[in-house]
């Protein structure tokens, strides 16, 4: 508890029981095949879609003989409305969605944890205004709202639109957050680091975060799913206007340009509603499989 | 068979149920434990009985053996369960099909468990409770509704000293607990069973409630002629309420008699020990001994006696048999190889005992 | 909880009064009014004071594209925006407000002189009628089949359900839309799309008979369809967890030692208690498939608010966003605030008049 190399163990130590958690969480998360297969499932697909596109260039060429082929070797996806290869246009499709998808996850789930925590934490006034917040936030209407929103400004940066995402889906994950916390806060250790007066930075940070790790993913792949929810509406609606093609423009564009009510061109309007459906399911799988770590009560017969 | 001797007190008077020779095993991952043993007795009309012993003696078990309410992992291994119905059947609990079963439950048998807490539907009034419960059973008892189930309704909560009006109009978490355990009690006696099984039923109250409940069931005995069966680890509630006691360990009964017997003249280790645990509110500041060592496991059993390794009578012969239910008086049983010398050891505080009691009476 | 006692006031009018105060369908109230409050000033200010927002683009556009001046521009705009554009903004703010309470949402800058109210309360049934049967379904299948789950823990057909039911609600419900029109509507050709768009087909005039509600259902079907799927997952897995949870409530054990039948018991004692915590969850899939319509309407062609509202932001007819958006706020509001009141009929443990 010395002051002066307190700082650098403090960091270190909590960095460390994090990972140690993270790497024995993985283990736990092995045990359950279907969530395992889940997260290999999203790490899967982000790769896919990040690193995908440096070895996989974006097919730009039309060849107006091959409009909507059925997969070959050469087109493994078919081709669409123009003769463009499917499949590149797949692995292109997924970084934009994904960036905002995941970015607008991060901020909800910081939002969401700091005033879940801070609220139950310091109780009183504070915990119902915060409480009040996120029910008044939570009957809004979230992709009415983000529609007139980018109606009315234009959204044209990834990050705007990700801050709006993620402005809106805190307050599910913050009651968890929350109901997590008020249970954690009357555990023993709690009780003693307050005893000894350390400061609510360092209970919060240091006694009550790194046991809040689990809920903390567990929240953060709800967080994915919902924005994936709100990202891929937006785009599909054809209200973001992203410099690339992505998978919800390819939606948009098989409505538009009538693809849909065309019985050739099921390829390419399969293709990304199968991706973002495999993502999401990955996701939904993971968090299954993290419950049940976390939550003991939910694990099935020992 | 001297089992049996002493069991059966006045056999035939008007027997309600006997039970010969149970074995009751709940399989784990660890094994099979073995919670009931081999226990017989019998139960008179008007009969009062406690099972007395710790956590783990089996005696949670056996009551629920009665009612067939045993969980998935449990099963009946060997014995028989013989039920005299108020219609004048027999009827073999241990081999009878669901509906049979469904309305014997509560009709014939009713129990009361050992927390009210939850025990009720928190969304339904009492009322309701009552209504479901004879609403079911109409085929024995013709159908119960109206006017005439709240008449009877209100008859049994006044039986357990409840207002009809105000409790049968509330729900659940309207009532305190003690409230609760007495609504149960009453529920049990709207269908006039022949038996009335209490499962621990003033644990987990507070003093105040206990004796309230307490006063209940002893007002109940004296006017009502149905059997009851406690079971409890409380040696003061079977003095207040039991004709007979059988005090159970490791699954099987170790002694049997008439309640004032055993408590004045045990001959067996274990009872011994058990009354000596219990304390004198109003006596003088004594050595309080409990009993030495833990209950055994019921997957791996000692050999012989399975008090052996906490009993201070043990010798060889108490490591390689275990002893039946032997005839120690009239109408009282111990399963001792050394009761005599229990017995005399018993006699010789003699003094010491005598003052006890006065002040526990 | 307790109460510090309150001294008798002369007039049992303030004792009623402060109970309605305390009680919780008071402050939930409260809540609504304040949460529609706080949005109607948000769209307010986006919609008047953004700079480049809709106003000043609306002037913008009609000074430079139609040579008109600022001042007949700046009429025209107020008229149409239903706003004092000379006055202090805190003024028209106020002015705002006013008129929202009397129901005066503005009028539709692309169709000329129909007032936004008007257009608003037509298209409102419509997607009332489809969420609301939708969410209906959805719910009361959605336990159904997860009680039946519970009930058959570990069978085939539980596993077969719980993995169907996670990849369903994985799957968002607008796409589920475009997977119905997809495949059920175009490869399999189970239904005619494109006799299907529309709420209502030409010449079928409103009314309570049959053939109306009969065609209505029938227009609605689909998008019903992709609600109900959409939203039927998390209802099934959720009632599944409960059921599971109350099969081990002391009273269910009580209730057999009762000699109580099992359909009572599986109805009135596990059911009954097993829908409570799904039913809490009804709050979060109100607003999800109000906010779906959005979408699913506009891919059904259903004439309802969140058609006209795609149309309107197409548009960028701001006085018809704001008001269908408003309504739409409103409507889940309600919707939420409804779910409450039943909720506390079917838990006695929560009253409305008393605690929190």
């Amino acid at each position: 508890m010395a002051a002066a190399t307190g700082e650098s163990r403090y960091r270190d130590s909590a960095i460390g029981r994090f990972l140690a958690r993270f790497a024995s969480t993985l283990k736990l998360m092995a045990r359950n095949r279907v969530g395992f297969a889940g997260f290999l499932l999203v790490v899967t697909i982000v790769l896919f879609s990040f690193v995908g596109p440096i070895f996989v260039p974006l097919d730009e060429t039309v060849r107006v003989s091959q409009i909507y082929e059925t997969p070959s070797l050469s087109h493994p996806l078919g081709t669409d409305s123009e003769g463009k290869d499917v499949l590149s246009q797949i692995i292109h499709g997924g970084r934009p969605i994904l960036t905002i998808g995941y970015l607008a996850a991060t901020i909800s789930t910081i939002i969401a944890v700091m005033l879940g925590s801070l609220g139950a934490f310091l109780g009183g006034r504070i915990d119902t205004g915060f409480t009040w917040l996120a029910d008044m936030v939570l009957t809004i209407p979230q992709l009415p709202l983000l529609a007139v929103l980018a109606g009315i400004l234009s959204l044209n940066s990834k990050l705007a639109v990700a801050g709006l995402i993620g402005a809106l889906f805190w307050p599910t994950l913050m009651r968890a957050t929350r109901a997590q916390v008020l249970s954690l806060k009357e555990r023993d250790y709690v009780e003693s680091a307050r005893a000894l007066d350390l400061g609510t930075p360092h209970i919060v940070f240091r006694e009550i975060a790194p046991n809040m790790a689990g809920y903390i993913a567990i929240n953060f792949t709800l967080a994915v799913t919902a924005s994936m929810y709100a990202v891929v509406g937006l785009t599909l609606l054809g209200l973001v206007p992203l410099s690339q093609d992505n998978w919800g423009v390819m939606i948009n564009l098989a409505w538009t340009r009538g693809a849909i009510f065309s019985k050739d061109s099921i390829f390419y309007i399969m293709s990304p509603i199968a991706a973002i459906a495999l993502h999401q399911f990955g996701l939904v799988a993971m968090n299954r499989s993290l419950s049940e770590v976390f939550d003991p009560r939910l694990r099935r017969g020992s | 068979m001297s089992e049996l001797a002493g069991v059966t007190q006045g056999a035939g008077r008007n027997e309600v149920l006997r039970v010969r020779d149970l074995e009751i095993g709940y399989s784990t991952d660890r094994g099979r434990v073995r919670a009931v043993r081999g226990v017989s007795f019998d139960l008179e009309e008007d009969d009062s009985l406690a099972f007395i012993g710790e956590s783990g003696s089996g005696k949670t078990t056996l009551g629920l053996s009665l009612v067939r309410l045993l969980p998935q992992s449990a099963s009946i291994a060997k014995g028989e369960i013989v039920f005299n119905t108020s219609s004048g059947g027999e009827l073999d609990l241990t081999d009878v099909d669901d509906e049979t079963l469904r309305r014997f439950r509560w009709r014939e048998c009713a129990i009361v468990f050992q927390s009210a807490q939850n025990a009720l539907n928190p969304v339904m009034r009492i009322r309701g409770h009552f209504a479901d419960t004879a609403r079911d059973h109409a085929e024995s008892e013709g159908v119960l509704k109206g006017r005439a189930l709240t008449e009877r309704a209100t008859e049994c909560l006044r039986l357990v000293q409840l207002d009809p009006e105000r409790v049968l109009k509330a729900y659940p978490h309207e009532l305190s607990g003690g409230m609760r355990q007495r609504v149960m009690i009453a529920l049990g006696l709207l269908l006039n069973p022949r038996v009335l099984i209490l499962d621990e039923p003033t644990t987990a109250l507070d003093v105040l409630t206990q004796r309230a409940i307490i006063e209940v069931l002893t007002e109940l005995r004296e006017g009502h002629r149905f059997a009851m069966i406690f079971v409890s680890h409380d040696l003061s509630l079977a003095a207040e309420l039991a004709d007979r006691v059988a005090t159970t360990y490791a699954g099987r009964i170790v002694e049997l008699g008439d309640v004032e017997q055993v408590f004045y003249h045990p001959r067996h280790p274990y009872t011994v020990g058990l009354l000596d645990a219990v304390p004198t509110l109003a006596g003088e500041h004594q050595e309080l001994s409990s009993i030495p060592g833990s209950p055994p496991d019921l997957i791996d059993l000692p050999t012989g006696c399975k008090f052996h390794p906490r009993c201070p009578y043990a010798t060889d012969k108490c490591r390689e048999k275990d002893p039946p239910l032997i005839e120690v008086a009239p109408g009282q049983t111990a399963a001792c190889w050394h009761w005599e010398k229990v017995g005399s050891d018993w006699e010789a505080r003699g003094g010491e005992r005598h003052e006890q009691d006065a002040n526990r009476a | 909880m307790a109460r510090t006692s309150v001294p008798a006031t002369g007039s049992g009018a303030l004792e009623v009064l402060r109970k309605v105060a305390s009680s919780y369908l008071f402050r939930r109230l409260i809540k609504a009014l304040v949460t529609i409050f706080v949005m109607a000033s948000l769209t307010f200010f986006l919609i008047r004071l953004m700079p480049g927002g809709p106003v000043e683009a609306y002037i913008a556009n009609l000074v430079s594209q139609y040579n008109v001046s600022q001042q007949a521009a700046t009429q025209q705009a107020a008229s149409l925006f239903s706003l004092d554009l000379d006055a202090p903004v805190y003024q028209q703010y106020l002015e705002y407000l006013g008129n929202l309470v009397r129901g005066d949402l503005g009028e539709s800058l692309v169709t000329r002189g129909v007032p936004v109210s008007e257009i608003v309360l037509s298209y409102l049934p419509w997607t009332l009628f489809s969420v609301g049967t939708a969410l209906i379904i959805s719910f009361s299948v959605g336990i159904l089949l997860g009680m039946i789950m519970a009930y058959k823990r570990e069978s085939k057909l539980d596993h077969i359900l719980t993995n169907l039911g996670s990849m369903v609600s994985s799957i968002p419900d607008y796409l589920m839309g475009i997977l119905i029109v997809v495949w059920i509507g175009v490869q399999w050709e189970l239904v005619d799309i494109t006799a299907m768009r529309g709420s209502l087909s030409p010449g079928i005039q409103p009314g309570f008979n049959l053939t109306f509600i009969g065609d209505a259902l029938y227009h609605a079907s689909l998008p019903i369809l992709a609600y109900v799927l959409g939203t039927i997952g998390v209802w099934m897995l959720t009632m599944r967890g409960s059921t599971e949870s109350t099969l081990g409530e002391d009273y269910v054990t009580v209730a057999k030692a009762r000699g109580l039948k099992e359909r009572r018991i599986a109805t009135a004692y596990v059911g009954r208690n097993a829908a409570l915590p799904p039913f809490t969850q009804l709050s979060i899939s109100i607003a999800l498939v109000f906010g779906g319509s959005l979408l699913i309407e506009w891919l059904f062609v259903y004439e309802g608010l969140g058609y006209v509202l795609y149309n309107s932001i197409q548009q960028r007819d701001y006085p018809v966003m704001q008001g269908v958006f408003l309504m739409i706020t409103t409507m889940v509001i309600l919707a939420n605030l409804l779910a409450d009141l039943l909720y506390s009929r079917l838990d006695p443990r929560i009253r409305v008049g008393g605690r929190d």
